[in-house]
């Protein structure tokens, strides 16, 4: 299987219209990079997702996610907005960070799920937080993320 | 009361909410003094689940779903504390101190 988080699943200094933009250009990457099949399908699993509840996490980091067939492979994305990005349904919040997770409809052998899962039980860690959400470094945030994937 | 705390947390995709608000109660848990057990049912399936035994014992049980949760019968008769996703994530402590006052009253 081919790597679920890699140096070119990082953009920084996206600058976007605002958080339909940013989950328009999850899913356009996304067919780029080889991860998703179809982007209308990518981008509408994002927004149906958000709608359930809004993934901002509470400290400028926000987390969309889906999980269909039409994701190839399973992939973490992060982007690096210029300038803050209002997330949310009813609290709007400024965001940061945005950590995207996309996953396959699977059933048994879900391997990734742990590393998937493992990212997310870091994600309640709030000096980890405060630093990607602070930095502009590229192998910082390669290495943060690696690291909390395999933890 | 028993110091004993389980948790049960599910959320819609099973990818990211359940692991955060599983961690996020086992931390603060642990630092209150409690012996926790968390079980979790994301996209992985049913982990670490709660045995009639756990169930039993426990002196406060937390359900931390956003979906309606597999083998809900097992808590059939107990006292269930039901906290949102988002809440248990931001504030573990501050919501379990207020499920302690409630206990306590």
């Amino acid at each position: 299987m081919s790597e679920v988080f890699t140096r070119k699943h990082i953009k920084l200094n996206l600058d976007l219209k605002d958080k339909d933009a940013y989950l328009r250009y999850i899913a356009n990457i996304s067919i780029e990079l080889g991860i998703g099949k179809e982007e209308q399908g990518v981008y509408e699993g994002l927004v149906n997702r958000e709608k359930e509840f809004a993934t901002n996490l509470g400290d400028g980091i926000a987390i969309p996610h889906t999980k269909s067939d039409y994701i190839l492979k399973p992939a973490i994305l992060v982007l690096k907005p210029q300038k803050e990005v209002s997330w949310g349904n009813d609290a709007e919040e400024d965001i940061r960070i945005i950590i995207c997770i996309l996953s396959l409809n699977e059933q048994g052998g879900n391997t990734h799920i742990e590393l998937l899962a493992s990212l997310a039980r870091k994600l309640v860690d709030e000096e980890f937080k405060k630093t990607l959400v602070n930095t502009l470094d590229e192998e910082e945030i390669f290495l943060m993320i690696e690291q909390a994937l395999h933890s | 009361m028993s110091k004993k705390m389980i948790a049960l947390c599910a959320c819609p995709m099973g990818l990211a909410h359940t692991f955060m608000s599983a961690e996020a109660i086992r931390k603060a848990a642990v630092e209150m003094g409690y012996d926790i057990k968390v079980e979790t049912q994301g996209a992985d399936g049913i982990k670490n689940e709660l045995t009639a035994t756990d169930i039993r014992e426990a002196g406060i049980i937390i359900h931390a779903v956003a979906v309606t949760p597999l083998g809900m019968e097992r808590f059939e008769g107990c006292e269930v504390y039901e906290v949102g996703l988002q809440d248990i994530i931001k504030n573990p402590k501050g919501i379990i101190k207020e499920i302690e006052e409630d206990l306590a009253q």
